[in-house]
């Protein structure tokens, strides 16, 4: 018998129309790896917390769930760990080390004991000096790590993750995925993480469950996902390299890294394919300056350092700008600033050659969108139609003039729902058409694909390519490289409160070492071939 | 746990008639015995809180609403004398009962003094607002307090109330041991605040009518979703 | 040279809530002024009074009005030092407004010192041992006040990209835009905070009896700093309860006398206020004698 096992397992939410999970069966080793992933709303989260009796959610529940042979009923709490997706939420206690031994106080443990693993745990984590300091200085990279600790120091045999990174940037996502790993390989302990992407477990893990609606509807190793969901017309799903191999019919063991990616293109021939390289540049370029930045200084508080000191930046007619960069290098600030909700201590913002700095909020409003990192800040409403519709009054625009915009952006069906029922992509689309109804020039997003599963990524791309051909300029910052590279006319790289280097994001790309795409990265030991994305490779070479 | 309440209660009862017995004994001793009894009833309402069945959600909701009542005044800043706080506190009464109601007034007071500075009006502070809390929630189904101008009345009136509770420690420090004050003087004390109080009393009405339906409704739509159907 | 912030947290506890009460209760010009000069040294001792001079403006204030409003509004009292109109200003009110200000003086005073050495971290330890279940709710609580002053600013910026703002706009339109603030932050908090509850569950909160971890371990030191602040503080309510440390105004001033055991509590009280320099200064003699 598996250490963890589903038999038939449905759940259906109280008034749920239909099962969230349904008819499932699921076998888990003990001591292994499983990557549950699949497009929000498959039911992974579900099924997660099925596992662990305390956060059961309510609902009818049919089928066995056995662990270690037991019922999940009867399992000790402290044998099962999970770790929730929001970094901060799950945080109760205002310093590190209080919220590290919050577990330890409820099972009773004496300090003596709680001392000894709480040394060994910052040991591990390499944690010395956050030990005392107060939650809220932490990153959310950091807190979630403070979050995985505070759970590992109840030494659970299972650990249960839901998308822990999702929330994460690229390098924090990295760093926690290595200490999952870490945990899994030397310490032997049953992890099952629910992600909706592939990439980052793919390779660490032994076992791929994909969920749609409720089901399993794959269940095996994870180079043999890859085939299937090739096969099987989910394409969108598959991480850029091994799309690439299947794209050009490779042969041999599907590469999951760029190590063996590399590997077998060197076994390979490649010919130049149907189109040329770099043929065609997206950026119109030459057009008037619209948006214009000047020499921006700015901190957050008097005696805070700059996090902007003495910026630059131009927009462009008809330009899609991505604004890349690490944490802090002060990307959000400056789309702040170019939104006119904060002002500069020096330097301008020129709005088609006037200044900013004359107009009110109310008049910035209305020339420019900015669509928060976090859309459920802008809801006003207990509905996304009362949201327009009082919109539609504070802009002097007709109730009736949100219909065809819900329309396009395919949400005319969630007109009475509320805002915080909605997923990650609907919510975006739905705060997207309020900003649309005042009908700025230009639109200004912050992390637009965070959390977002591969479908939904798909289809904002799909519009906000549309809305530039009707001549909205676009600004996004993101640390997603790959959307960037794929979709934006002209990419910049912040760093330290400046804009370092600009470009098409092709030589954007082919000029970074670390901050690139994956085909980059494959592509980078042949620089004749500097393709960036996938298309372009699939497009401009044959490999034999 | 019963042994606990037994104790508690007993504790508390023999409190409550020490405290009798001594401002019997020193009859001038009033503002003495109302912060005894201040105390006494404090120290109550906690170890009933203690030790009553209670829900991890309940105690969640309790912290977010007590955290937002402590930084609600940050918006207002711009408009001298406005705060939500009572407000809130008011509205949490009404939805969640007498004791939620209390416990955020209480914490959500504690909690801003650890992180401003406390003072010596910190306990009368946690009083006001703790008993504003669990006034509201043992009116909440009388029929004055079903209607949105009853409601209004209730905000004026506990605008003054507030201000006369707090100038309570300042009358403690200036009548302290000896009964020397005039009728005349708290008269003048109390009217020094007025202003304030008035201040707070407009602020009080302006929220429960424009805001007061809205705010019930969101609590309440959480109160079915924490699963806290009494 | 902390050895003070370093007792245990029932000991820091017992020094400040003594020195309060003190204050309070010995309502005695001579006790008042040698309190106040001491809690200052401690003060100065600190922080060279950098932490004092954010409440000095409120103390000043207060005490100035209070001093003021007694001969005001109370003509009682045999001493007459001048009239105002047809207003006695008495002897009895001005001493007695005179210690009232120097009262409330001090119980800031101490109150400020109070702050910086009774972090909430230690609060909390006591609440824990007392009363866990508030314990916790205190923690969440704190806890949430600067994520909750975070989301505040992120709430405001996104409406301000609206066009909301709290600060322009008629009085109206702010205070309507600041509470929209307030309802979207408590929306969302409570959406958000039911992972919280199910991240405490998932952590056993809740299931059987907490322990708590002791942050601070109650060593030999403390049991003696305990006793001496107890030794001291018993006497001077012996000492208050046969009336000294006070000095009467009504119905009648006493004659200002200082009796001989009057003195001896006098150097008391100042050995229970003057705890935290008393420590500090065997601390330095120790490290003296050890180089």
């Amino acid at each position: 018998m598996a250490y963890i096992e589903l038999n038939k397992v449905s759940f259906t939410y109280p008034g749920g129309a239909v099962p969230a999970v349904r008819n499932l069966s699921l076998k888990v080793e003990k001591g292994s790896f499983t990557l549950l992933f699949g497009a929000s709303g498959s039911g992974k989260s579900t099924l997660l917390r099925m596992l662990k009796k305390e956060i059961q959610p309510n609902g009818v529940l049919a089928g066995d769930i056995m662990i270690d042979g037991k019922p999940a009923e009867i399992a000790k709490s402290e044998k099962i760990g999970f770790v929730f997706q929001d970094p901060e939420n799950q945080v109760v206690a205002d310093t590190v080390l209080h919220e590290l031994v919050f577990g330890l106080e409820n099972i009773g443990l004496p300090t003596s004991e709680m001392r000894n693993r709480v040394a060994e745990m910052v040991h591990f984590f390499g944690a010395e000096p956050l030990l005392h300091r107060k939650v809220e200085e932490l990153s959310g990279g950091k807190k979630q790590q403070m979050n995985l600790a505070s759970v590992l120091l109840m030494q659970p045999d299972i650990l249960l993750l839901d998308e822990p990174t999702a929330q994460l940037d690229p390098v924090s996502a990295r760093e926690f995925t290595n200490m999952l790993v870490r945990l899994n390989e030397e310490f032997g302990m049953t992890i099952i993480v629910a992600e909706h992407r592939l990439e980052d477990f793919v390779a660490a893990a032994d076992k791929v469950v994909m969920m749609e609606k409720g089901q399993a509807v794959y269940d095996g190793c994870p180079e043999d996902s890859v085939e299937w969901l090739w096969d099987s017309g989910r394409r969108a799903y598959i991480p850029s390299l091994p799309s690439f191999f299947k794209s050009v019919d490779g042969e041999g063991q599907i590469p999951l890294n760029v190590r063996d990616a590399r590997k077998w293109l060197q076994q390979c021939q490649i010919t130049s394919g149907k189109e040329k390289i770099g043929g065609t540049s997206k950026d119109p370029g030459g057009k008037e300056s619209v948006l214009r930045a000047e020499n921006i200084h700015f901190g957050y508080g008097k005696d805070a350092d700059f996090v902007l000191k003495g910026l630059d930046f131009s927009l462009e007619k008809g330009s899609f700008y991505a604004l890349l960069g690490g944490n802090g290098s002060g990307k959000s600030t400056f789309l702040k600033i170019a939104a006119g909700i904060y002002k500069p201590y020096k330097g301008k913002v020129l709005l088609n050659g006037k200044r900013m700095k004359g107009l009110n909020n109310r008049e910035s409003a209305g020339k420019i969108g900015y669509l928060p990192q976090n859309p459920k800040l802008f809801f006003l409403h207990d509905t996304v139609g009362k949201e327009l519709d009082e919109t539609a009054k504070q802009w002097g625009r007709k109730p009736a003039e949100g219909e065809p915009i819900l329309e396009r952006l395919g949400i005319s069906h969630l007109r009475d729902s509320h805002p915080y029922d909605l997923s990650g992509g609907e919510i975006q689309k739905a705060a997207l058409a309020c900003i649309l109804l005042r009908s700025p020039d230009i639109l200004l997003l912050d992390e637009p694909t965070k959390g977002l599963d591969a479908i939904s990524k798909e289809r904002l791309a799909g519009i906000l390519q549309e809305l530039r051909e009707e001549g909205k300029m676009i600004v996004m910052a993101t640390h997603d490289v790959e959307f960037a590279a794929r979709h934006a006319v002209k990419c910049g790289m912040m760093f330290q409160g400046i804009i370092t280097s600009e470009a098409e994001p092709k030589e954007f790309f082919q000029g970074n070492f670390f901050y690139t795409t994956m085909i980059q990265k494959l592509f980078r030991q042949v620089p004749e071939y500097g393709a960036v994305t996938l298309e372009e490779a699939v497009k401009c070479f044959g490999i034999k | 746990m019963l042994r606990n309440k037994v104790a508690a209660s007993t504790l508390l009862i023999m409190a409550v008639i020490l405290l009798l017995i001594v401002s019997a004994w020193r009859a001038e001793h009033y503002i003495l015995l109302s912060f005894g009894v201040m105390a006494a009833g404090i120290l109550f309402l906690l170890a009933r809180f203690e030790n009553r069945k209670m829900e991890v959600g309940e105690l969640v909701l309790i912290a977010v609403i007590a955290a937002i009542a402590s930084v609600g005044r940050i918006p207002f800043a711009s408009i001298p004398g406005a705060q939500p706080t009572t407000f809130v506190i008011i509205v949490t009464g009404l939805v969640f009962g007498a004791e939620a109601g209390f416990m955020v007034g209480g914490v959500a007071a504690l909690a801003s003094n650890m992180v401003l500075g406390q003072g010596p009006w910190t306990p009368w502070q946690m009083a006001a607002w703790g008993l504003i809390g669990l006034v509201s929630g043992l009116l909440r189904n009388r029929s004055f307090m079903q209607n949105k101008w009853g409601r209004a009345v209730y905000g004026i009136i506990w605008g003054f109330l507030f201000g006369f509770i707090m100038n309570l420690w300042g009358l403690f420090s200036l009548g302290g041991g000896g009964n020397t004050l005039t009728m005349d003087a708290v008269v003048a004390y109390f009217g020094a605040s007025l202003l304030f109080d008035t201040f707070h009393s407009i602020a009080n009405v302006v929220f429960l009518l424009v805001f007061g339906d809205q705010f019930i409704k969101t609590l309440s739509r959480f109160k079915r979703k924490y699963g806290l159907l009494e | 040279m902390r050895r003070f912030t370093d007792f245990h947290p029932i000991v820091t506890f017992l020094y400040y809530a003594g020195a309060v009460a003190l204050f309070a209760a010995l309502l005695h010009p001579v006790f008042l002024v040698a309190g106040l000069i001491i809690v200052l040294a401690i003060h100065f001792f600190y922080d060279r009074c950098r932490g004092l001079q954010r409440w000095f403006f409120l103390m000043l204030t207060t005490g100035l009005f209070i001093f003021i409003l007694n001969p005001v509004f109370n003509e009682r009292g045999r001493h007459v030092l001048f009239m105002l109109g047809d207003h006695r200003v008495t002897l009895e009110a001005a001493v007695y407004g005179g210690m009232s200000a120097l009262s409330i003086i001090g119980v800031i005073a101490v109150f400020v010192s109070y702050n910086e050495v009774m972090t909430p971290n230690k609060l909390l330890f006591l609440f824990a041992k007392l009363l866990p279940r508030f314990a916790v709710l205190l923690m969440l609580t704190l806890r949430f006040i600067p994520l909750m002053r975070k989301r505040l600013e992120e709430i405001g910026d996104v409406q301000v990209s609206k066009g909301l703002s709290v600060h322009e706009g008629t009085l109206k339109e702010r205070a309507r835009n600041g509470m929209n603030y307030i309802q979207v932050l408590l929306t969302f908090s409570l959406e958000e905070a039911i992972q919280t509850a199910e991240s405490m569950k998932a952590r056993g909160y809740g299931e059987g009896v907490r322990s708590s971890y002791e942050h601070f371990v109650f060593k030999r030191p403390d049991f003696a700093a305990a006793l001496y602040l107890l030794l001291l503080l018993a006497v001077l309510v012996y000492g208050r309860i046969q009336g000294f440390g006070w000095l009467a105004i009504s119905p009648v001033m006493e004659t200002f006398s200082f009796p001989q055991n009057e003195a001896v509590l006098l150097i008391i009280h100042c050995l229970f206020i003057g705890f935290p320099l008393i420590v500090e200064t065997g601390e330095y003699i120790r490290w003296r004698i050890l180089n």
